[in-house]
């Protein structure tokens, strides 16, 4: 489930056990390979949706990344009009 | 009230921050929350309140109801938001999450639902309303402070001369 019993994303158990997560995370050092490789893994997690999913599904995750990058856009700006 | 914190002027001296914090500390200790404070250089104090349920582990580190209480001039400047645990420099970390925005308002949500910010405004203006009413009546100043921005007004004044907020 994306939300937990109370209503909250349940993000945290998604990250800390994620595998790419606890691997880069290992030696509590990021480099600029790990950075790079973590994003061509999402680049190549997005191309396979293309390929596997239907046109409607692919609307749906669309709007998700956009409406989720809206949200992250306003709040960073948001935190920036606090600092004037 | 902010979407996702509280801000507010309270019209006491400054001195009070420190009695002010542990008295928040205190009443949430009883009701069986974690609280941790710590002084900050400016005078001010820092309280992180947290216990299960409405806090979520955030890459492993616990969110809480984080109360700042700063000195502004002759007042103290109220502030309750949704922070991190503890003094760590993780916040600015953590507003880098893609969904962090998410979670602080989920959060935000949960802890106004429980009025838990209300209830450290509460505990803050108890301690300014006992302080002023220990004060022989001649050393109380006659004006009105705003509680949105701090501005002083006559003791008669309906509204702010200054931001126009109801007093």
């Amino acid at each position: 489930m994306l939300l937990n019993e109370k209503g909250i994303l349940d993000i945290d158990s998604m990250i800390v056990n994620n595998e790419s997560y606890r691997k880069i995370l290992e030696d509590s050092i990021i480099t600029d390979e790990e950075v790079a490789a973590q994003s061509a893994k999402v680049v190549s997690m997005l191309r396979d949706m293309e390929a596997k999913y239907s046109a409607e599904q692919l609307a749906e995750i669309k709007s998700l990344l956009a409406e989720s990058s809206v949200l992250y856009a306003i709040y960073n700006f948001h935190s920036l009009q606090q600092l004037k | 009230m902010a979407t996702f914190s509280t801000k507010v002027m309270l019209g006491g001296s400054p001195v009070l921050i420190s009695e002010i914090a542990s008295k928040i500390a205190a009443d949430f200790r009883n009701n069986g929350y974690e609280v941790a404070t710590d002084s900050l250089s400016s005078g001010g104090c820092d309280i992180s309140i947290t216990k299960g349920g409405a806090f979520k582990a955030v890459l492993g580190m616990k969110t809480a109801l984080k109360v700042t209480l700063l000195p502004h001039g002759n007042l103290i400047s109220f502030e309750a938001g949704v922070g991190i645990w503890g003094q760590q420099a993780i916040p600015t970390v953590i507003s880098m999450f893609f969904f962090w925005p998410v979670l602080i308002t989920q959060i935000w949500g949960m802890i106004e639902q429980s009025k838990l910010d209300d209830r450290a405004l509460e505990i803050a203006n108890d301690v300014i309303a006992q302080s002023a009413a220990s004060l022989p009546a001649s050393s109380v100043g006659g004006g009105k402070y705003c509680t949105k921005c701090g501005a002083e007004n006559s003791s008669t004044a309906r509204f702010c001369g200054s931001c126009g907020n109801e007093l």
